[in-house]
């Protein structure tokens, strides 16, 4: 029963934020109000409990799913309020809300069909935080193609997982139908990724999109789906994704791609949030691997990775939102200077740094390992370690960047010390004028509580190597 | 073979060519709530009234969110890429494979009528999903797509539950109400409905190298301050602003203070010009 109020106001106030549109102040407050109140919903379910929701289907909280929903809870009211301390987007907290809500349906429910049903129809509603107002004609072809992959995505998904279902009694099903099956599958999650080769719509939706809907959009409900996709396997004697020949080589090849290619599509990118897209193009390959290993602990590692991912691309989604925002550009030939200007936005980016490689000793450091040393041996298995470690290359050329002479563009930025402002006549005139006048350090501390969770999961808190191990709700269900 | 099953299965496959191939928007919603709103009664056993009350609601909840939209005079669609012969003959191919190997590979639940018209949904619809040259087209085709899938499902694994029912009737209203969301959008924006395949390419930002940044005249944009900063700083022989398309006016780069005062005052453009915060010098 104590998911039910975490689904109540994530949809309930996603409800009410659209119908208060067009009346700012309101809608704020409703909006980040009601994503605070999900946040604590989310941080009081409790694991193993039950919610009928009809004959014979009901929802199994679990801890795995606590955490993922605080973490995308926090994120979200951190991501939010760096909009309204810089560029904010009327949609987000809707769209977050949305989004949360139909992730823990999803990671609740045992029927891995209803939670890819779920999971699809969020991400479309999601999509619509991509929709700035008023419109181009080329951000409604950005957002229409986004639609299109979530969908394509999400029906290949269904159609697999009943095609490889084996409830019927009688012959058993074909090993090359398993074969392809297990191959459509893994395919599904890694268009939702943009792995390479499906990385198209991720460069262009992250040109289009708000910095803060990134997340939400390119991490959060593609990981959610891999969840789902890992959790209808875990425990099963369902012999779907099974590791099988062709198959297997295609998703491991697929994986590489997207970790050689990706880091270097990365540090290729002048501009922050092509960077940012890229990189979760990269780290997304760390995931097939994990998909490409079958069992319930197997997939312990890539379920932790899925939680570190979620952690670290929202501080670096948030951090290069803050960048354009207090520099007015995200490209890095203007931003010469930036960590001088910025010393908690170059600790930010530091931080950043941490929560995704980790060092070694670190969970982050060992999962990476794990999940390649899993999927592949030998010499491939050295070259994806180190694609894995190339990521350092495009952080490093951002941080570079950063300590030449600033440009005339970041030196006329504002810097991180704090402005006094004038008394005013009541305290909430004088907290509001000190939010406008303080939005450069309110947003760069607001990374920084980012970075501070991302690093937190990094390590091993929050439970999240506890979590990832705790069996799913749709294991052993076909 | 049942013949009520069968006839349903054709009606839904009718419903969806008609809705793909039609020109005129009411048509296009009537064969589009006709396919939706039939396809849960493809299944064999029959899913409980509510769930096919569910999905019918849905479909015509879709439509209806459509049909506001489409009231707009500015709303004229284009039709399909090709005409109705190909998408008949296609479906009708893919409708007799679906009827002769209703497992592909695997044992199945379901009635072969489903998987038939599953398949044959699913090849109509590829067309406008992957060539939709206008909005409505392509909500359309992926709500028919989604429909594909869900009867795939049913054909394979047999009747769907309540809760699934309603969880695609849900997925159905999702994808068609984003579709409504998305044209209205457009529409206020002054834009029709086409979607205009060069259109992305303005906000492709491509990688280029360093040493060309100096190279190229600096763009005025918008927001005038970094192209006059750049510029200045070029003159001095050092790092200007990078050439290349960039939506630096992007409506999603405005502030909360600006969106308001453009809400409050339309006529009065606001470009994203402003600092985050008072500039100083002691950073």
């Amino acid at each position: 029963m104590s998911l039910l109020p975490f689904l109540v106001i994530a949809f309930g106030v996603a409800a009410a934020s659209v119908v208060t549109r067009g009346q700012p102040t309101l809608e704020i407050s409703i909006g980040l109000g009601g994503l605070v109140a999900a946040t604590i919903a989310a941080m009081l379910i409790s694991a193993g409990d039950q919610l009928k929701v009809g004959g014979s289907d009901v929802l199994v909280a679990t801890a795995y799913g606590r955490l993922f929903l605080v973490l995308g809870g926090v994120s979200g009211v951190l991501l939010c309020l760096i909009g309204l301390a810089g560029t904010w987007q009327p949609n987000l907290p809707a769209a977050l809300l949305v989004g949360l809500g139909g992730i823990g349906v999803a990671l609740s429910v045992p029927n891995p069909t209803i939670a890819l049903i779920v999971l699809t129809a969020s991400a479309i509603a999601s999509s619509l935080a991509a929709l700035p107002d008023p419109v181009s004609g080329a951000d409604v072809q950005v957002v229409v193609r986004a639609v299109r992959v979530i969908v394509i995505a999400g029906t290949l998904a269904i159609v697999t997982l009943a095609w490889a279902n084996p409830s019927s009694a009688g012959s058993a099903p074909d090993a090359e139908a398993l074969g392809l099956a297990d191959l459509a599958i893994v395919l599904a999650v890694a268009v939702r990724f943009g792995a390479i080769p499906f990385h198209r719509p991720v460069a262009r939706l992250s040109d289009t999109a708000p910095g803060t809907a990134v997340p939400l959009l390119l991490v959060w409900a593609p990981a959610a789906l891999a969840v789902v996709v890992l959790g209808a396997t875990d425990g099963s004697s369902v012999p779907l994704l099974v590791p099988f020949g062709v198959g297997r080589a295609v998703i491991v090849a697929i994986a590489s791609a997207s970790l050689v290619l990706g880091a270097i599509g990365a540090w290729l990118q002048d501009d922050l949030e092509h960077v940012v897209g890229y990189s979760i193009v990269q780290d997304a390959g760390f995931v097939l691997l994990g998909l490409a290993m079958a069992g319930g602990e197997a997939h312990e590692p890539v379920r932790t990775w899925l939680l570190i991912l979620v952690a670290s691309k929202a501080a670096f989604a948030g951090w290069a939102t803050v960048v354009r925002a207090r520099f007015r550009t995200a490209r890095l030939p203007e931003l010469g200077g930036w960590a001088r200007r910025s010393p908690l936005l170059g600790i930010g980016l530091a931080g950043i740094v941490v929560g995704t490689l980790g060092v070694p000793g670190l969970l982050a450091w060992h999962v990476r390992g794990a999940l390649v040393q899993s999927a592949t041996g030998g010499p491939l298995a050295v070259v994806l370690l180190l694609a894995g470690l190339a990521s350092l290359t495009y952080y490093g050329r951002i941080l570079v960047v950063g300590l030449v002479r600033p440009s005339l563009l970041v030196a006329a930025a504002p810097g991180d010390r704090p402005v006094a402002i004038e008394r005013h006549a009541s305290a909430v005139d004088r907290l509001s004028a000190a939010w406008r006048a303080n939005r450069a350090p309110i947003g760069a501390v607001l990374v920084l509580v980012l970075v501070v969770v991302s690093v937190g999961v990094s390590v091993g808190g929050l439970g999240g190597p506890e979590a990832a191990r705790a069996t799913s709700p749709t294991a052993g269900q076909p | 073979m049942s013949p009520f099953l069968l006839g349903a299965a054709l009606v839904v496959v009718a419903g969806a060519l008609v809705a793909l191939s039609a020109w005129d928007n009411r048509l296009v919603l009537a064969g589009l709530v006709l396919s939706l709103g039939l396809a849960p009664l493809v299944a064999a056993p029959v899913p409980p009234l509510v769930a096919v009350a569910a999905r019918v609601v849905a479909a015509v909840l879709g439509a209806q969110l459509l049909l506001i939209v489409l009231r707009a005079p500015t709303s004229r669609v284009r039709g399909a890429a090709i005409g109705p012969v190909g998408p008949v003959l296609g479906a009708a191919a893919a409708f007799v494979v679906g009827y002769a190997g209703p497992g592909l590979g695997f044992p199945a639940d379901g009635p072969r009528e489903a998987t038939a018209a599953g398949l044959a949904l699913l090849t109509i619809a590829l067309g406008p999903v992957l060539l939709g040259r206008d909005v409505l087209r392509l909500g359309v085709g992926l709500a028919v797509l989604v429909t594909a899938a869900e009867l795939i499902r049913a054909g394979l694994g047999g009747t769907p539950g309540a809760v699934e029912q309603i969880a695609s009737a849900g997925l159905t209203v999702a994808v068609l109400g984003v579709t409504a969301a998305i044209a209205a959008s457009a529409l206020r924006a002054g834009h029709d409905l086409a979607i205009d395949r060069r259109a992305p390419r303005e906000t492709l930002f491509e990688a280029h190298r360093l040493a060309d940044v100096t190279s190229v005249k600096p763009r005025r944009s918008s927001a005038g301050r970094s192209t006059e900063a750049g510029r200045a700083e070029m003159a001095r022989g050092g790092r200007g602003p990078a050439a290349g398309p960039r939506r630096d006016a992007a409506a999603h780069q405005l502030t909360l203070e600006e969106r308001v005062r453009r809400s409050s005052d339309p006529a009065q453009p606001v470009a994203p010009g402003e600092p985050v915060g008072p500039a100083d010098d002691q950073g």
